[in-house]
């Protein structure tokens, strides 16, 4: 599982490395910052019947894109994960903070409103457990524990007329691999709304 | 460096943004590398060498309240699947050649910045505290002499998959020797929380391999109701010849509403064995509870309603009085025979055998009081103790009921007393005071009765002649004279 997580790995960058060069006879701009009011992000989690069920978050993200390489930042917080009854619950939280190098180097031109991307992340993040028996309760914290990610996903571009401003939808799908993780790799989706600025 | 034409303050911002990028990348691979390296263990979740792990979840306390607490597993050596040298669980599994068959749950937790593993869902918290209470049910077997007879790790079915709605039970299956736990969905503590329950269904095990195994056919819980109601697949090589026998427990007779025959002597006789046995194990396996747990009131902690009927803790002239006989026992059988209908009849059966079943907890229970009282001992210890005789009265009590049965003659409470008299060889006044009444309240005829006596410095129990001689204050006035005529 590592050493084919380090394979991917490499195999993004060197599409990178062959891709950067490349980006130099686009006569495009440019510089964009992006970011995506509407999210919605899910996450294959196990559930306490064992199986795995979608948990969404609420995410925000911000990015930073460089002709096709982009920088990404995102936050997602999941909703709260509750099992057990009256007389003993636990509920959990987790918080993840992302940081995606997302790399547009499957484009079909540079007008082609469609684009193929890959991506890849480092991030933390931190699992919060609330265990109630009897009335007593306490809260556990993971701590923050690193995770890496990988994602494949397709982008739509619609240009406002006589604007820098355009809209951009985006499904992925997404991989998490990391300490602790459960499932690991726990896998996931993504489709977004945003907007992005050139200049 | 070749730089394209623009407004100036571009340039200067490009090769920062290249500069940055350059190296953000560089250290985002650094990192992931770092990670995937790091991370060749893939889980901090590792027990210690020795197994131990450190985790939090609902436990009794030495007083027997029951609490978030964090307590030690011992010999972990899966922690994904919680198992190691005192349980191993399956999920929703099925019964196949007297073994559980399916897949390990999957444990979730979280480890705080103390080390401790926090259950991430129900189901892992309750394996942690089954793990628990089977490490310390080893123990328990080991102080009573029981080590060797439960092969360990313990196999438990969790979520055991229910068709016909049973939830809110456990169950000891003797042919596959496992503990069965039916999801819980009642609001009070579940059933793989309680110690006491746990003890109880462990008890079974004890039960069943001093007692009923290569002597009966009579099962802990009726494994064939409870295998048909709960759906669980027993794919046994010899489950025909299993439900076969099942079929025709103990020779039970097909009871139907159109079948008004009464009941033959030899299946009365054979209901009766199945009746007491089954009373005598579930009584003993709620002693069992009690011991381990010191809450009299175990069961009620997780079933309500069931708590109630089956608290320990009532007055000890009930107890006494309560103690079944085997006459009462024959009378209800045939007045339950006589309602007709075979499922209703195989439910007031049961639901009869857990009435007296708990006449028999009730019953050890006050002795063991006594018994501690009368020897101050710590109430724990005075607890063990009976444990103890417990264990060594099953094989001779199994050895006696068979031959009474092979004589054509109830075994029934009051031989039970007895056998309990036997193994307290140094027994107390007080002790004997308070088993006497139970003895006489099981003796059959009026012209004898049980008493306490001293002989050699050693009080027994002796059955003497009672006198006829009525009470005074209840002779009839000696008739007057007639002086009027």
């Amino acid at each position: 599982m590592i050493k084919s997580f380090i394979t991917v790995f490499l195999m993004f960058f060197s599409l990178s490395a062959r891709a950067l060069p490349a980006q130099k006879t686009v006569d495009l701009p440019k510089n964009k910052i992006w970011i995506s009011p509407l999210v919605y992000n899910s996450q294959l989690q196990r559930n306490n019947e064992q199986e795995l069920q979608l948990a969404q978050s609420s995410t925000f993200a911000i990015s930073y894109t460089r002709n096709t390489l982009e920088f990404l930042l995102e936050y997602s917080l999941y909703g709260r994960n509750s099992s057990g009854n009256q007389t003993s619950n636990i509920e959990t939280q987790k918080a993840e903070w992302n940081l995606w190098l997302r790399f547009l180097n499957i484009k079909h031109s540079a007008q082609d409103p469609w684009s193929l991307y890959l991506g890849l992340a480092a991030g933390i993040y931190e699992r919060q457990v609330t265990t109630t028996f009897m009335g007593d309760s306490r809260i556990d914290s993971s701590g923050k524990k690193p995770q890496l990610g990988a994602k494949l996903g397709v982008e739509y571009k619609v240009p406002f007329v006589n604007s820098n401003w355009e809209m951009q939808v985006r499904i992925e799908g997404r991989a998490f691999y990391g300490q602790d993780l459960e499932p690991n790799p726990t896998s996931g989706a993504q489709g977004n709304l945003g907007f992005a600025y050139s200049f | 460096m070749s730089r394209r034409k623009g407004p100036v303050f571009i340039e200067p911002r490009e090769d920062f943004v290249k500069f940055v990028f350059d190296r953000v990348t560089a250290a985002i691979f650094l990192l992931v590398l770092s990670l995937s390296t790091g991370c060749s263990d893939s889980s901090s979740f590792t027990a210690d060498p020795q197994g131990t792990v450190k985790v939090v979840a609902p436990a009794p306390t030495s007083d027997g309240a029951y609490k978030l607490q964090v307590f030690e597993l011992l010999g972990i050596e899966d922690l994904k699947e919680l198992s190691g040298q005192f349980a191993k669980f399956f999920f929703s599994p099925k019964i196949r050649n007297s073994h559980l068959e399916g897949e390990a749950p999957r444990s979730q937790f979280l480890v705080n910045s103390n080390g401790e593993y926090i259950p991430k869902d129900e189901m892992t918290q309750q394996l942690a505290v089954i793990y628990l209470h089977m490490q310390r049910l080893a123990a328990l077997d080991k102080e009573l002499g029981l080590e060797g007879l439960n092969k360990w790790p313990r196999d438990v079915g969790m979520a055991v998959n229910v068709s016909g709605g049973i939830t809110n039970n456990a169950f000891y299956d003797g042919q596959s020797d496992s503990m069965l736990i039916v999801p819980y969905k009642a609001q009070d503590m579940a059933i793989a929380l309680n110690g006491g329950i746990l003890a109880h269904e462990h008890f079974h095990s004890i039960f069943y391999k001093l007692a009923l195994k290569n002597n009966s056919k009579t099962e802990a819980h009726n494994r064939r109701d409870f295998l048909k109601a709960a759906g669980i697949q027993d794919e046994s090589e010899n489950k025909n010849e299993n439900a076969e026998e099942l079929k025709n427990l103990a020779g039970r007779p097909e009871v139907s509403s159109e079948n008004s025959k009464p009941l033959a002597v030899t299946q009365k006789r054979l209901i009766y064995q199945e009746t007491f046995l089954r009373a005598l194990n579930e009584g003993l396996a709620d002693y069992w509870g009690w011991m381990y747990t010191g809450d009299p009131d175990f069961i009620a902690l997780s079933l309500k309603s069931a708590g109630r009927a089956r608290n320990l803790d009532r007055t000890y002239k009930d107890v006494i009085v309560t103690l079944p006989r085997a006459a009462d026992i024959v009378d209800k059988i045939e007045m339950t025979y006589a309602d007709g209908e075979n499922e209703k009849f195989e439910s007031n059966a049961l639901a009869f055998s857990y009435k007296l079943g708990t006449s028999f907890a009730r019953f050890f229970k006050y002795f063991a009081e006594v018994y501690g009282e009368s020897r101050q001992l710590e109430n724990v210890r005075a607890r063990k103790d009976i444990a103890r005789k417990i264990v060594e009265m099953l094989p001779e009590f199994m050895a006696g009921f068979k031959e009474a049965s092979d004589k054509d003659r109830y075994y029934d409470s009051l031989d039970l007393v007895k056998l309990l008299l036997e193994k307290t060889p140094d027994l107390k006044s007080e002790e004997c005071e308070a088993v006497v009444p139970t003895l006489n309240f099981l003796k059959i005829g009026f012209d004898k009765q049980y008493s306490c006596v001293v002989v050699d410095g050693k009080v027994q129990v002796e059955l003497t002649e009672v006198s006829f001689a009525p009470p005074a204050e209840t002779l009839l006035p000696p008739p007057r004279e007639n002086k009027t005529l």
